[in-house]
């Protein structure tokens, strides 16, 4: 990052490779259209190019990164006057090892096995906030501070989102097998 | 194996082939420098100015060439003719009444 902040396109460049799947399909997840995903998504980056004078060491990058795609996901929600759910309201006591406990082997074949589009619509279903904690802590590799921390929310709340999400996700999945 | 694993198998995409494309493009367009000195930059204004500068000139030449009416040069012609003629009476160590005396003439006369 050191070198982008002094304008090295070509370390620019690399940032850009590693993370452009990871940041469209997260704003895809979040604005449920592809094309419109993509833009954002290319706006995300320029924004971070222009902005990289600004950049604080005290943030670590991808969590900056991530903060410029969600506002731009939240800025697009808002035009189309969607109402976001408050993650706040949420507040729950679960457990790191609760939430990242292995899953059975029938949930995993469950997951497996179902097609893409079966797990998109599940995931559609899901509120804003627990679709959106769950495909960050799964595309972004941010740890649950940091995603409570892109979200501006609390780390009881970023747990109790994403427990709450797999829940669901689960339960969909198993009903529309069935 | 997570959810997290397997979940990202189902969610992660690939941008389209136009995507890295279209970025650069709008990359390029807002951050490439711009040299100074390019041609064109210097080109485009340059010929401009050249332009004004001989449209100026052309209009200056014809003004310049453009016959004065007539009657006009004629009246010029005489002033400068009365001035010469002031000048030389200036030049001439008249006493006031043979001042006088040439004046009251060109009156009588003229």
């Amino acid at each position: 990052m050191e070198r982008v902040q002094q304008g090295d396109v070509a370390a620019f460049r690399k940032l850009y490779d590693r993370y452009k799947s990871r940041v469209m399909s997260y704003l895809n997840m979040m604005v449920r259209n592809r094309a419109v995903a993509e833009e954002l998504a290319q706006e995300a980056f320029l924004r971070v190019y222009r902005a990289r004078a600004s950049y604080g060491r005290e943030a670590k990058f991808s969590t900056w990164m991530w903060t410029i795609a969600r506002n731009l996901a939240i800025d697009h929600l808002r035009k189309k006057t969607e109402t976001l759910l408050d993650p706040h309201q949420q507040e729950g006591s679960h457990r790191i090892e609760e939430i990242e406990s292995p899953l059975s082997n029938a949930e995993v074949m469950l997951i497996r096995n179902s097609r893409q589009e079966q797990v998109e619509k599940c995931l559609s279903k899901l509120t804003h906030a627990q679709r959106e904690v769950l495909t960050l802590r799964t595309l972004s590799e941010l740890n649950y501070d940091e995603i409570a921390a892109t979200m501006k929310t609390t780390l009881a709340s970023v747990k109790s989102l994403i427990f709450r999400a797999k829940e669901a996700l689960i339960h969909c999945l198993k009903k529309s097998e069935s | 194996m997570t959810l997290f694993d397997l979940l990202k198998k189902k969610i992660l995409k690939t941008p389209r082939k136009k995507f890295d494309r279209v970025f650069w493009t709008k990359f390029n367009r807002e951050f490439e420098p711009r040299s100074l000195w390019s041609p064109f930059r210097i080109a485009i204004p340059a010929t401009g100015v050249g332009l004004a500068l001989l449209v100026a000139l052309w209009l200056g030449f014809q003004k310049m060439n453009t016959a004065a009416p007539t009657e006009e040069l004629i009246t010029q012609v005489e002033i400068l003719g009365d001035l010469d003629l002031l000048a030389a009476f200036d030049d001439l160590p008249l006493s006031e009444d043979e001042w006088e005396e040439l004046v009251s003439k060109e009156n009588h006369d003229g």
